[in-house]
């Protein structure tokens, strides 16, 4: 009940903006000239780059909200959506569209949510990655027949299939405590992706993502990983649970309790308790974007399933839009829990690619090439410990709480510096309420790969 | 039919392959779109075939657009230029382009001027979107051959005056937006014949005053945007032919008083915003024209009150923003009739005490923001006939905690409306100073009453500076009190623990005169202290002078 009367409260204060919005179908050079629309009426929020092209020509355009558009700044999350993966689901791209020309709107009218989201938030908006399926679909407007007409890219592959499979190898090492996090992919794997995919693997490895959503239509539900069944050639679903699990499912709920009517459950003929649904437990994929996020990079994605309409008629847009919008900003507003902080050396340099380990919970996160690390936890008390190549490891024990992400800061020393004294962690709490925490001895970690990789 | 069959074979053979030719570093679709976002094109491309119709322009290094760029594609419809470099459009630059129907040239911060004559070939544009560069001036003739226009958009430029006449060819405009732009007056006859408009944009300009018959002609105008310039006063009849207008905003301006009728006319308004001016009074009967009004913001001006019955005639009003003003208190009846009524703002103003019939009747209302007031106190029974009520923040309010925050308490507790008010504290009594309310139970909320008193009545029948200790006190009610008495050089020390949580009353009596020299005290006097639920201590120094 506490979760729901939040977001109620959320609600109203959006409220308070109302955004002048066209809603209609944008097609790719309407889409185009809305984003530059937003990038001109915004000038010093926004950033437009193309991440790519697809196999027809078009650009792939992200929009980029930040106070700093263009830059990373340290301990500042990464955030992105994505829409429209598969051409014929086209609520999520019109969805984009709007938040885009809202958050924009919002912030001039200098709304405290949307300007301190923007403040303190990186986020991307790549409305469209299949705007050559889109307009195949187009052309058969709302009302066609044709369930599949522009699902897939111009070369009749279904986007949310081409991406490498990383799920095998993952449940393999599990059983016999192997890697947890950032899979090797095949030699071959570029020749075996769309350009599309081979564009969006590129930009999901070229930012530190925090946090993602993918938007398809087709049914009301928000969906979390993995989406790969672990039970091999099963006919029937059966629940594939990340390491993240109850973390996953709590993301999904953000989205379906703010959604206007997703967390209802019955919706398009179908059931879903709270309106979510871990994706194997529905129908196992292989594949897909959202387990590739979590087994090849450090963002956590959900899949969400937002319109039984795959091609909503132009005047249900504005509906739809009423219905996800408070959603929408607070899944976004989802990146800032957990702990977050700086992996230094002995002389305050970030150490990227440090791997920050949190005991009970095996999937590991990195830190980028700043050195700045964030990972995503639920309220509760942690051992969490920092790694990296010829340095001694550190660990600590935190308590998180329900609010802003706690700042955890780590200090590597190089391992030939043999003093084996505890090191002093600096720990900070963003909230200014001092918790305390103990140095836990770095024995008490558990995670025998970490240990092998500081024998390096 | 086999002649024609032969003859469009004719057509189509020889032109196959070629019209389907794109030119190099742009992308084509459908045979009918050009689309170039080639960072290196510093020119618009030769060899488009003539079969294009639309071409679109992104990011490419365009600095200037030439004289007969398009002369071989005079079949285009639409020519779109976005965020390119463009510093300047050649005489001639559309010339034989007389079926284009939409031209955007937008995002080019270092194009200042458009020649005059520059449009005169585009007889048919229907969509014009010149938004977002440097323009500063509008010739007077630049739109004298475009008569067929619907949408002509210029935000985002640097326009500083436009000349009467500008717009007098435009008779089919439906929009029109001149936003964002540094305009300061507006002639009085600009829009005089655009009788089909229904959108105008002049927001974030300069505009410091309207002349009266302004938008006299607009008689199907349904959006006004006024927000973000420096008007402090409005004619009393500029709006008076906008018997359409659904959609007023006039936020972000200097509006120090609007005139009793402005708004009489407007019996479609929907929407008005009248944020960040600079109200201090509203007239009786501004509202009493505007019955579709659905939602109305006030905020950040500087009420102090409103008239009774300023509302009354809003049968569908929806939301009501009054925060950030200067209100101390409503008039009972103000809110009266506002049946549909469902959030309310009155956040963030100096509302000290608040009637208890103020919400009555306002069945449909789900939200009512009162932080951030100087409220003490609600009166009970204050949200009863809110069923549908659930949000009501209250902090940041002294909140006096005594028996009459009870009802507002529990009905909080009801409602479970927690979270919203978790920084909800008392300012007093003293003991219960900074505490969260929520988490007091309501046992803690005491009122002084003399009923329930425990009276610490004595007599100092004798004082005796020289004597280290008193005789005992007369106390009445003395069966779970214990007091002790000290006295030293000059004082008399009395000290008591009272187990009670309710308030403790201290009577002196005075009773022989003579024993009890330099004792100043009127009985009339009583001491009263409240008291937190535990043992209380009480002292007492009586100075003997
Ligand atoms: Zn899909």
């Amino acid at each position: 009940m506490a979760e729901r009367m939040r977001f109620l409260v959320n609600f109203f204060f959006l409220f308070e903006v109302t955004a002048s919005v066209n809603f209609y179908h944008h097609n790719y050079e309407d889409l185009v000239r809305a984003l530059y629309n937003v990038q001109n009426e915004c000038p010093y929020i926004t950033r437009i780059y193309s991440i790519g092209q697809s196999t027809q020509g078009r650009h792939l355009y992200v929009l980029e909200f930040s106070d700093n558009p263009g830059i990373h700044e340290p301990l500042e999350p990464e955030f992105k959506y994505v829409g429209n993966m598969h051409g014929n689901e086209v609520l999520g791209r019109e969805l984009l569209i709007q938040l885009s020309e809202f958050l924009c709107e919002a912030y001039r009218l200098g709304n405290d949510r949307i300007t301190s989201l923007i403040h303190s938030t990186r986020i991307h908006i790549l409305p469209s990655m299949n705007p050559d399926g889109y307009e195949v679909a187009a052309e058969q407007g709302p009302d066609a027949n044709g369930f599949l007409t522009g699902r897939n890219n111009i070369n009749e592959i279904d986007l949310n299939r081409n991406f490498p499979d990383l799920n095998t190898q993952i449940y393999y090492y599990e059983k016999i405590n192997g890697p947890n996090h950032h899979m090797p992919l095949p030699d071959n794997w570029k020749s075996q992706v769309e350009a599309e995919t081979l564009a969006t693997i590129r930009w999901m490895t070229s930012y530190n993502f925090v946090l993602s959503a993918n938007l398809h239509g087709g049914a009301v539900v928000a969906n979390y990983p993995y989406d790969k069944s672990r039970v091999r050639s099963a006919r029937y679903a059966s629940y594939s649970a990340t390491p993240d699990d109850t973390l996953f499912r709590k993301l999904a709920r953000t989205y379906s309790y703010a959604h206007g009517w997703m967390h209802q459950g019955w919706n398009c003929g179908d059931y879903f308790e709270d309106g979510i649904t871990n994706g194997a437990h529905w129908y196992s994929l292989s594949k897909g974007m959202q387990d590739f996020n979590y087994l090849y990079t450090n963002c956590f994605e959900i899949t969400l399933e937002l319109s039984c309409n795959k091609f909503p008629r132009q005047g249900d847009l504005e509906r739809e839009w009423y219905g996800n919008r408070d959603a929408l900003i607070s899944y976004i507003e989802e990146v800032h829990q957990g702990i977050k902080g700086m992996v230094l050396d002995e002389n305050n340099n970030g150490i990227p690619n440090a791997v920050i380990s949190v005991s009970g919970i095996n999937h590991d996160v990195t830190s980028g090439e700043m050195g700045d690390y964030f990972r995503l936890l639920l309220p509760g008390t942690y051992t969490v410990s920092a790694s990296a190549p010829e340095r001694k490891s550190q660990s600590v024990k935190v308590t998180v709480g329900p609010a802003e992400p706690l700042q955890v800061n780590f200090q590597l020393q190089t391992d030939k510096a043999l003093n084996v004294q505890e090191e002093k962690t600096p720990v900070k709490n963003l909230n200014s309420k001092a918790h305390l925490k103990k140095i836990i001895p770095r024995a008490l970690r558990k995670n025998p790969r970490d240990k092998s990789r500081i024998g390096n | 039919m086999f002649p024609t069959t032969l003859v469009l074979l004719l057509f189509i053979l020889p032109q196959g392959p070629f019209a389907e030719a794109c030119p190099t570093s742009c992308n084509c679709f459908r045979i009918y779109k050009v689309f170039c976002s080639d960072e290196k094109m510093v020119d618009v491309p030769k060899e488009i075939k003539p079969k294009f119709t639309e071409i679109v322009f992104v990011e490419t290094s365009i600095r200037t657009l030439k004289t007969g760029s398009f002369r071989n594609n005079t079949g285009l419809t639409k020519i779109i230029f976005l965020n390119n470099n463009i510093v300047s459009l050649e005489p001639g630059t559309f010339i034989g382009l007389s079926d284009l129907t939409e031209l955007e040239i937008t995002g080019n911060p270092l194009l200042s001027t458009l020649n005059a004559g520059i449009f005169d070939d585009l007889t048919h544009l229907n969509k014009l979107i010149i938004a977002h560069n440097a323009i500063q001036n509008l010739s007077k003739e630049l739109f004298n051959n475009t008569e067929d226009l619907e949408v002509l958009k210029l935000q985002g430029n640097k326009i500083d005056n436009i000349s009467n006449g500008t717009f007098d060819q435009l008779k089919h405009l439906n929009t029109l937006s001149l936003g964002l732009n540094q305009i300061t007056m507006l002639p009085e006859g600009l829009f005089s014949n655009l009788n089909n408009l229904k959108i105008l944009y002049l927001n974030e300009n300069r505009i410091s005053s309207l002349p009266p018959g302004v938008f006299n002609n607009l008689t199907e105008l349904t959006d006004l945007a006024l927000e973000g310039n420096l008007i402090e006063h409005l004619p009393p009849g500029i709006f008076s032919h906008l018997t359409h207008l659904q959609k007023l905003r006039l936020q972000d301006n200097s509006i120090m008083d609007l005139p009793t009728s402005v708004f009489s006319s407007l019996l479609n308004l929907a929407f008005l915003n009248l944020d960040n001016n600079k109200l201090d009074t509203l007239p009786n009967d501004l509202f009493h024209s505007t019955p579709n009004l659905f939602k109305l913001s006030l905020k950040w001006n500087r009420l102090k009150t409103l008239p009774e019955g300023i509302f009354s005639g809003l049968f569908k009003v929806k939301t009501i923003v009054l925060s950030h003003n200067q209100i101390t208190s409503l008039p009972k009846r103000t809110f009266m009739e506002l049946m549909t009524l469902t959030k309310l703002h009155l956040e963030n103003n100096s509302l000290a005490r608040m009637d208890r019939e103020l919400f009555e009747n306002l069945t449909n209302l789900e939200f009512i923001n009162l932080s951030d007031n100087q409220l003490q106190m609600l009166p009970e029974g204050i949200f009863d006939s809110n069923y549908k009520l659930v949000l009501v923040p209250l902090y940041n309010n002294p909140w006096n905690c005594d028996c009459q925050l009870t009802y507002i308490m529990q009905w909080l507790h009801e409602i479970t409306d927690l979270t919203q008010n978790s920084q909800m504290r008392c300012e007093s009594p003293t003991h219960l100073k900074g505490k969260p309310i929520l988490l007091l139970g309501t046992e803690k909320l005491e009122c002084s009453l003399p009923e329930n008193a425990a009276d610490i009545s004595f007599s100092l029948r004798r004082v005796q500076v020289t004597n280290r200790f008193l005789n005992s006190p007369n106390l009445s009610n003395t069966s779970s009190i214990s007091c002790t008495y000290s006295s030293l050089d000059g004082a008399t020390f009395l000290s008591c623990n009272i187990p009670t949580c309710r308030s403790v009353k201290v009577r002196f009596l005075a009773q022989d005169e003579s024993e009890t020299q330099g004792l100043k005290y009127s009985s009339a006097n009583d001491l009263i202290l409240n008291s937190d639920c535990a043992v209380t201590s009480v002292n007492i120094t009586i100075n003997l002078t």
